[in-house]
């Protein structure tokens, strides 16, 4: 599925508010200075994401996976390389010695996952003018193919994976990742709608 | 059924749900949804110490004040919004202040991982439900892991650092403030062995002030706690010194020490010094700590012997070249005085030479007149007297102008250029009749030309031409042939290649016999009987003489009885 350019736009935006609202609270939490950028923005079926995905990101992936529910409900997440994942739980906690992800990084993990998460969801919540609810966050060190298969298993539904690239940058250094909003074909529907008469308010203005 | 079991299933699921929150090795909190404490099961009360009884209904700020000023206020607002958040040991420390479930953990509070998320009923938020993990030990355990990881860091810095230095010594006064601050250190001491081995020497120091330093400059073996380590050649440990009362302790006491420690530094066994450590606050050393100083003392044990090697190796070679500069000196001194001496020989005897001819010309002109004068008044025998006394005075005569060729050698220089030996040679066979009769002489062509300074040579193919003619035996007619060849030489390998003309005189004369080959070239060295040929004994001695002035050489290849031939060979025009 393709966006056009318009909504491309949109959701970057959109996107880009969430996204100034979790760096702003990880700089708070981790007393660095970050940024969160998302420069690409693109809709696949889910069956296509792995492939997708998997151009980029190779071996294990670190995923905090989050499911939200409501009106409109899916699966929030925000992937990392285990490399990427390590250098980030690092530069965020001062660590230097960390050699691999042990509970106390994969909880840090979660914690930044969990606050990117929200606030991109947060944000399509407002937009859609919905109350979504989230279930507790999940840390999931595997594969790619074996996180994705985990959730297309048992859909009976057309499903969509929304993926936004998306790029740290703290104290010098750049970790990329993504952010994979996975929604059924109607919730997805209602997003871009919505996002259509958001981008018009917008232009109204 | 609900009927059959006598209990509602609402009521049963309540019955459960209390049963594991008391179970739950978890904190479970829940408010409504105005953040009233509405559950506080039994692993809060005990870890809280605040009864379920003294809690409930009250407003979660009022009970916990300090959420509010560390902003936690948020998540329990995020979570009535239906958000839900995760808060992290590394970030959060704690949500709750309690006391840490371990002893020595090095937290003030336990340390916590926390989630906070909506409580839902029937798709509406009705407060919020919080689970506190206590995540201390793994959180200690980790701070170990960090602190070890830290310390293999450390030790791999200090042992690159101290094998790649040039200095150890240097090196291993810079790397003790580093190691001090970094393990906690509030003083340390390195001293060493002397080399009487009975004193040590503060080699450097950290932590105190510099007229402790001086004053601990030097200590005899088994005073304080360096001197009683070294002493001993063993770890020594002293723990809450200010409360001691013993002697040697006193130094350190008198400093605010609270515990010390002090490691002997071994190379290859050998005491070489020692390193201590000092504390202000604490009053003993974790074992950690005694390992870790343990460990560091052995590297810079290793360093400094390297050191000491290096030293020792560098005065080996300083003695080694002073002396061979002392050596050269003498060598120099000796040559000097050898070469005063010789000159003043070579003086000497030239001027005796010299002096000794005018009074030698007087007795020959007397002589000489003496026969013109007296010719009939001389008998037979005076005539016989006469003549001998001519023969004796002619020799004497040769033998000072020969003596005077010789010493002007060594004084007269005239510029190296290349000679014709056609004209040379020539010039030469002119001035001796015996060589001019025709037959005797014969010149192969073609002459290759040497660099030489014509009068030198000249005088060596003079001689050498002269001797050549004169020893041949009774009644054999002398031949001499004259010819050169050209010689390419390399010196070593990678040297350039240099050209030589030797110059053959070969005669068909009585020939030497190889015995004799060294003691020729030598001064006033003859082989015949002085009656079977005349000469003084001079000639080839000044042709080798010349040949070294020239940078040349000279040689034979003769056997008894089968002729001469003598050679001398100078560099070539074209080299």
């Amino acid at each position: 599925m393709d966006l056009s350019s318009m909504q491309s736009d949109a959701l970057t935006e959109l996107i880009n508010i969430g996204n100034a609202r979790a760096a702003s609270a990880l700089s708070d939490l981790t007393g660095h200075r970050i940024t969160l950028e998302v420069p690409k923005v693109s809709i696949h079926k889910i069956e296509e994401v792995g492939e997708f995905l998997s151009r980029t990101i190779s071996g294990e992936v670190a995923s905090v996976h989050q499911v939200f529910s409501g009106p409109v409900g899916g699966n929030g997440l925000l992937l990392l390389d285990q490399e990427a994942a390590l250098i980030l739980t690092r530069l965020l906690t001062n660590n230097e010695s960390g050699r691999s992800l042990d509970a106390s990084a994969k909880e840090v993990l979660t914690e930044v996952g969990n606050i990117v998460l929200s606030a991109c969801l947060g944000v399509f919540g407002k937009l859609l003018q919905v109350q979504v609810t989230f279930a507790v966050p999940r840390l999931h060190v595997e594969s790619i193919h074996k996180l994705l298969s985990s959730l297309t298993v048992g859909r009976e539904e057309l499903h969509y994976a929304l993926t936004v690239q998306s790029k740290f940058t703290l104290r010098n250094s750049d970790i990329g990742g993504y952010l994979v909003i996975i929604l059924g074909v109607t919730s997805l529907d209602r997003l871009l709608e919505e996002l259509g008469h958001w981008e018009k308010r917008q232009l109204e203005d | 059924m609900e009927k059959e079991s006598g209990i509602s299933s609402e009521a049963m699921g309540h019955a459960v749900l209390a049963w594991m929150q008391d179970l739950s090795p978890q904190g479970i909190c829940v408010t409504d949804n105005e953040l009233r404490i509405r559950g506080w099961n039994s692993w809060l009360e005990l870890n809280s110490g605040m009864e379920k009884k003294n809690v409930l209904g009250k407003n979660l700020f009022q009970v916990f004040p300090d959420l509010e000023t560390r902003c936690l206020d948020a998540y329990f607002n995020k979570a009535l919004a239906g958000g839900v958040s995760i808060l992290s040991a590394a970030f959060h420390g704690h949500l709750f202040p309690f006391t840490p479930s371990i002893a020595d953990s090095g937290f003030s509070s336990m340390q916590q991982t926390v989630r906070i998320a909506p409580l839902i009923h029937a798709d509406e938020i009705v407060g919020t439900i919080t689970i506190v993990e206590d995540v201390t030990e793994r959180e200690h355990h980790n701070a170990l892991l960090r602190k070890q990881y830290e310390r293999q860091e450390l030790f791999s810095w200090v042992l690159s650092h101290l094998l790649e230095s040039t200095d150890p010594e240097k090196m291993v006064k810079e790397i003790f403030p580093q190691i001090s601050v970094h393990i906690g250190m509030d003083a340390y001491f390195n001293f060493l062995l002397d080399e009487g081995g009975t004193r040590l020497r503060l080699h450097s120091a950290g932590g105190v002030a510099n007229d402790v330093q001086e004053k601990f400059g030097t200590i005899e073996l088994g005073e304080n706690l360096s001197g009683t380590c070294a002493l001993e050649r063993r770890t020594v440990i002293w723990s809450e010194i200010q409360r001691s009362h013993e002697a040697k302790a006193q130094g350190a006491k008198s400093l605010g020490f609270t515990a010390c420690i002090c490691h002997p530094l071994l190379a290859q066994g050998k005491l070489i010094g020692t390193l201590a450590f000092a504390l202000r606050k604490r009053n003993q050393f974790e074992p950690d700590e005694v390992e870790f100083t343990r460990v560091i003392a052995q590297y810079v044990g290793i360093a400094l012997e390297r050191s000491q090697n290096l030293n020792a190796l560098n005065r080996a070679k300083e003695k080694l070249r002073s002396h061979a500069e002392l050596l050269e000196k003498e060598v120099q001194e000796r040559t000097r005085e050898l070469l005063d001496s010789l000159n003043e020989l070579q003086t000497f005897s030239y001027s005796l030479a010299h002096d000794v001819r005018a009074p030698l010309r007087h007795v020959r002109g007397y002589v000489e007149a003496m026969v013109e004068d007296g010719q009939g008044e001389l008998t037979a025998k005076s005539r016989e007297y006469i003549d001998l006394i001519l023969k004796s005075i002619f020799r004497l005569d040769s033998l000072t102008e020969d003596i005077l060729t010789y010493g002007q050698l060594s004084q007269i220089a005239s510029p190296k250029t290349p000679v014709h030996l056609d004209d040379l040679l020539k010039d030469i066979i002119s001035l001796n009749p015996a060589l001019e009769v025709p037959g005797v002489v014969t010149i192969a062509m073609p002459l290759h030309t040497p660099i030489a300074e014509r009068p030198l040579l000249s005088q060596c193919l003079t001689n050498l031409l002269d001797n050549a003619v004169k020893f041949v035996p009774a009644g054999v007619a002398p031949r001499i042939v004259v010819r050169t060849e050209l010689k390419t030489e390399k010196a070593n390998a990678g040297t350039a290649e240099s050209h030589w003309v030797r110059i053959y005189v070969e005669d068909n004369g009585i020939g030497i016999s190889s015995e004799y080959h060294d003691r020729i070239f030598g001064i006033f060295e003859r082989l015949g009987r002085e009656g079977d040929f005349p000469g003084t004994g001079i000639g080839l001695a000044i042709v080798t003489k010349a040949m070294q002035r020239m940078g040349g050489r000279v040689g034979l290849s003769s056997e008894s009885g089968q002729g001469a031939k003598f050679w001398i060979e100078l560099p070539a025009r074209d080299s």
